[in-house]
C-alpha cells in the first residue's frame, strides 16, 4: 500500500467532478430503453443515437472492472453547428482516473468543434485525434511560476489517460457508423477490430498492436529526455529495451497479469518494439537470452536447463546404452551425474561433459559450466 | 486536508500510548546507558529489560526468558523462516496464503533457494481449514507458519487447533500473532504456540520494537528436544547470543509499558474472550453501514474476528478514490484496491477468499483503536454514506 503523490490540479478536478452528473440527463434523451440497459451493463464499446431533431449522442467506452478501471464517455453534438455542447461519463476507477477523465472532458469542450476540433478527418479517411492521453497528462501537470514542471501524474498512472482517449476513440468509431456491443460481436466485428487496431496482443487486457505502436513515439521521448539527464547511459540497448516494456505495461497494463505478452505472443510487445525501433534491441537474441535467463527463478532455471537435456541429450546418450541426471545448480554450474555406459567411458570427462555443456550453453544460457560428480 | 484527523488504520501502525512515551523519555534523557557495559550505570538497565520482558510474557502467558527483542516482527518472521529452514535436515515449509509479506516473501525467496513450500488456501471467509494443514504437513516438514489473525479482513484462524495438532511433532509450530496481540487474549501455552512474532507498535508501543516468543526447546514425542535457529543478526553477545545489536532499551522500555496497558484493557473490558471496548464500537459501525450504505458486503463476517478491523467491500466504488476522499475529510482509512499497490497487482487476500474480480478493488479497511471515541465513529457516519453515493454516481453503479 502506498499514497500516490499526485499533482495538484488532478486531486482538485477528481473531488470536485464537474462532468459526471450530466449523464443523467443524457441518458434521459436516449428514450431507449435497450441502449440504456445496455450502457448500464456496460456492453456499449460504440454506438450513436439521434436524440433530437439536431442532435447526436455518441457514447464510447473502455476497460474492465476486474481492473480496477472503467469508463464510458458520452458527447452529446450538435448535427447543425458540429459543436460539442455536453460532456459526461461513467467512471469507476481510482482518484487519477477520475481526474483524467474530468481533465479530457474539459480538453474536448474546449475544442468547441467536434469535427475539426475534438479530431481531423484526413483526405483519405483516417482520423487523427486532437484530444491524446498526452495532451491530458501535460495539462494535469504542476508547474511553478516559471513554467517548469515540479509534478507530474506517476507513471504507473498513465493508464487512466490512456483510458480516456481510447473510449474516445471509440466515440470516433460510432461517428464512422460503427456500432459495437460487447455482448453481441460478430466475426466481423471482430475483424474490423483488427483491422483498425491491429491483432491483439494481451489477451488479459484487451489491448491491440496499434494502442502499443501510438505510445512508444512518447515512450522515445522519455528515454532522451533521461539519456539527456544521464540516467542512462548510450548504448545500454538492452536498458532501452526494458524500459519499453516497463512503460507499456505502466501505460497500457498489457502484461500484468499474466505477463505472456512481453515476450511470447505473436506479436508480442517485444515484437513491436523492435519492429518500430531497431536501435533498441538489444545487440543480438544471445544477449536477450542471458537477460531472460538471469531474471529467472532457481525452479524455472533448473526446468530450461532440463528441458534441454530431455529434448537433445538424453535421446542421444540413450543410443549408447548410457544416461544423464540432473543433479543440481549452484550459480552458474550444472551438476550432473553420468549412468549406464557412460559411467565408466574413459572419454566420459572429456567428450561428454563439454558436449553437454556446449549444448546448455548455446540454447540456455552461455555461462553455464557443467560439472560431473559421482554420487556413489 | 481536514484539520481533524479520525485515525481508523490501526493496523497499520497504531499511536504510541502518551505513558509509552513518557517511560521512554527517561531512557533517553537520563539513563541513556548501554546494559551490556561492565558499569552499574549501564548494566543496571538490565532489569528494565527484564521487566519488559515479565510484562510481555504475561501478555501472552509465556516465560519471561524466552523473550528475544528484535527490531519488530518482519525481522522476528525473517529470523524464524531463514534460520529454521536453514538448520533444519528437512526442506519443506507449510504457511497460509494470507501471510503478511514478511512472510510471504521470505517464504518466496526460500523457494528460489530450493526450499518447498505450501500455501495453505483460506474459505471465503478468510480462515485456513485444519484439515489442509493436516494434509500439507507431513514427515518432510520442518515449519509450519500461520498467522494468528489477518491484517486485512482481521480473520483468527485456527491456532489453537493446529496448536494442538503439531503438539509433541518434531514440526516447528511458529504464529505471526502481529495483529493479535494486545488486541485479543494471545495464549501461547493454551494454543501450544512454540514461536511468535510480534511488533509494539500495533499495540501503541513504540515503532522498531517488537520480538520473537522462543521457548529453545520443544517436547518432541515426550523428549525435550532443542529447535534449532540460525542466527539472523550477527554481531555482538547481546540477548545471549541469539540477536546481536545494542540494546534498544527505550524502545524496550515503551513496549513493556504498552504490554502492561495492554493487559489492564484487555482485564477490564474481555467479555467471552472479545475485547468489548473495542468490539461494540465496531459492531456499531458495521451495522450503520450494513443498513445505510446499500450493497455493502463485509468481508469475513462469519469468522472469528480481530475487535477492531471491518473490511468492507462497496462495489460500485473504486478503493483508492474512496481512500482519497475520506482522507480530505481527515479519516485515515487503507485499502488493499490494485490501484493503491506501487506494482497495482490486485490485492492477494481477498483474491484468496475468492471474491469476484469485479469488486475486489472496491474493499476499505476500519481498524479501530481503543482511542477512538464515539464521536469520531459518528462523524465516519455523517461522511462515509455520502463518499460511496458519490462515487457510485460517477461509476454508474445500480443497486
Amino acid at each position: 500500500m502506498m499514497a500516490w503523490d499526485y499533482p495538484k490540479k488532478l486531486i482538485e478536478m477528481s473531488r470536485n467532478p464537474q462532468y459526471s452528473e450530466d449523464k443523467v440527463g443524457l441518458l434521459k434523451l436516449l428514450e431507449d430503453n435497450e441502449l440504456q440497459k445496455k450502457i448500464e451493463q456496460g456492453f456499449v464499446i460504440s454506438a450513436k443515437k439521434d436524440v433530437d431533431e439536431d442532435k447526436t449522442l455518441f457514447i464510447g467506452s473502455y476497460g474492465s472492472r476486474a481492473c480496477g478501471d472503467y469508463m464510458t464517455l458520452f458527447m452529446l453534438v450538435n448535427d447543425d453547428s458540429n459543436e460539442v455542447e455536453k460532456v459526461s461519463y461513467y467512471n469507476y476507477g481510482c482518484t487519477s482516473s477520475i481526474g483524467a477523465t474530468e481533465m479530457g472532458a474539459e480538453l474536448v469542450l474546449n475544442e468547441k468543434k467536434f469535427k475539426g476540433g475534438v479530431f481531423e478527418e484526413k483526405a483519405d479517411g483516417s482520423i487523427e485525434l486532437k484530444v491524446t492521453n498526452q495532451k491530458i497528462l501535460s495539462m494535469l501537470k504542476e508547474v511553478d511560476e516559471q513554467g517548469k514542471t515540479i509534478k507530474s501524474v506517476p507513471k504507473e498512472k498513465h493508464h487512466c489517460s490512456v483510458m480516456f482517449e481510447q473510449a474516445l476513440k471509440n466515440i470516433l468509431r460510432a461517428y464512422q457508423g460503427k456500432t459495437l456491443f460487447k455482448d453481441e460481436l460478430t466475426k466481423e466485428d471482430w475483424e474490423f477490430i483488427e483491422q483498425e487496431e491491429g491483432p491483439l496482443v494481451c489477451h488479459c487486457y484487451d489491448i491491440h498492436e496499434k494502442t502499443i505502436t501510438n505510445l512508444l513515439g512518447g515512450i522515445d521521448e522519455e528515454l532522451q529526455g533521461m539519456m539527456a539527464g544521464g540516467e542512462f547511459e548510450k548504448g545500454d540497448t538492452g536498458g532501452f529495451n526494458d524500459y519499453f516494456h516497463r512503460r507499456i505495461r505502466e501505460m497500457t497494463k498489457a502484461g500484468e497479469a499474466c505477463g505472456k505478452c512481453h515476450y511470447d505472443r505473436n506479436p508480442s510487445i517485444d515484437d513491436i518494439i523492435v519492429k518500430n525501433y531497431p536501435q533498441y534491441n538489444p545487440k543480438s537474441k544471445e544477449e536477450k537470452k542471458v537477460r531472460e535467463y538471469e531474471t529467472l527463478s532457481f525452479i524455472e532455471k533448473v526446468n530450461r536447463i532440463n528441458k534441454v537435456l530431455e529434448e537433445q541429450i538424453r535421446p542421444k546418450l540413450a543410443l549408447e546404452g548410457g544416461y544423464v541426471s540432473l543433479i543440481g545448480l549452484e550459480e552458474d554450474t550444472v551438476k550432473i551425474e553420468l549412468g549406464g555406459s557412460c559411467k565408466d567411458c574413459a572419454f566420459s570427462d572429456r567428450t561428454i561433459t563439454f558436449g553437454i555443456e556446449e549444448t546448455l550453453r548455446t540454447n540456455v544460457y552461455e555461462k553455464l559450466k557443467v560439472e560431473k560428480v559421482d554420487l556413489f | 486536508m481536514s484539520d481533524k484527523i479520525v485515525y481508523l488504520d490501526n493496523n497499520s501502525t497504531t499511536k504510541a500510548a502518551p505513558e509509552v512515551v513518557d517511560v521512554m523519555k527517561q531512557y533517553f534523557l537520563c539513563d541513556y546507558g548501554n546494559s551490556e557495559s561492565t558499569h552499574a550505570f549501564g548494566s543496571n538497565l538490565q532489569y528494565v529489560e527484564q521487566g519488559a520482558r515479565e510484562s510481555l510474557a504475561r501478555l501472552i502467558n509465556g516465560r519471561p526468558k524466552n523473550i528475544y527483542f528484535t527490531s519488530g516482527a518482519t525481522e522476528s518472521n525473517n529470523w524464524v523462516l531463514r534460520g529454521v529452514m536453514k538448520h533444519s535436515d528437512k526442506r519443506h515449509l507449510v504457511i497460509s496464503a494470507v501471510e503478511h509479506p514478511s512472510v510471504l516473501n521470505v517464504a518466496q525467496y526460500l523457494e528460489k533457494e530450493g526450499y518447498r513450500v505450501t500455501y495453505l488456501p483460506v474459505t471465503d471467509q478468510g480462515v485456513v481449514r485444519l484439515e489442509d494443514l493436516m494434509t500439507a504437513a507431513t514427515d518432510e516438514t520442518a515449519l509450519v507458519s500461520v498467522m494468528y489473525a489477518n491484517n486485512e479482513t482481521g480473520a483468527i484462524m485456527p491456532i489453537r487447533e493446529i496448536g494442538e495438532y503439531l503438539r509433541d511433532k518434531s514440526i516447528i509450530f511458529h504464529t505471526d500473532a502481529t495483529q493479535a496481540v494486545g488486541k485479543i487474549h494471545v495464549d501461547v501455552k493454551r494454543d501450544n504456540i512454540d514461536l511468535l512474532s510480534f511488533s509494539g507498535h500495533k499495540f501503541h508501543g513504540p515503532k522498531g520494537v517488537g520480538g520473537l516468543y522462543f521457548p529453545l526447546k520443544k517436547y518432541v514425542s515426550g523428549k525435550l528436544v532443542r529447535m534449532q535457529i540460525a542466527q539472523f543478526m550477527i554481531g555482538g553477545e547481546q540477548q545471549g547470543f541469539m540477536r546481536a545489536g545494542t540494546m534498544n532499551t527505550p524502545g524496550i522500555a515503551g513496549l513493556g509499558k504498552a504490554a502492561d496497558l495492554a493487559y489492564e484493557h484487555l482485564s477490564e473490558h474481555l467479555v467471552a474472550g472479545e475485547d468489548t471496548g473495542v468490539s461494540s464500537k465496531r459492531d456499531d459501525l458495521q451495522e450503520f453501514i450494513e443498513e445505510n450504505i446499500p450493497k455493502t458486503m463485509i468481508n469475513a463476517k462469519n469468522a472469528p474476528r480481530l475487535p477492531n478491523t471491518l473490511n468492507l467491500t462497496f462495489p460500485g466504488a473504486e478503493g483508492e478514490s474512496i481512500i482519497d476522499r475520506l482522507s480530505e475529510k481527515g479519516i485515515c482509512v487503507s485499502s488493499g484496491s490494485a490501484c493503491t499497490s506501487k506494482s497495482l497487482a490486485i490485492p492477494y487476500v481477498l483474491d484468496a477468499m475468492g471474491i469476484n474480480h469485479d469488486i475486489i478493488n472496491s474493499t476499505i479497511r476500519f481498524s479501530l483503536s481503543r482511542y477512538n471515541t464515539t464521536e469520531e465513529l459518528k462523524y465516519v457516519r455523517q461522511v462515509l454514506p455520502k463518499v460511496i453515493e458519490d462515487l457510485r454516481l460517477i461509476s454508474g453503479f445500480k443497486e
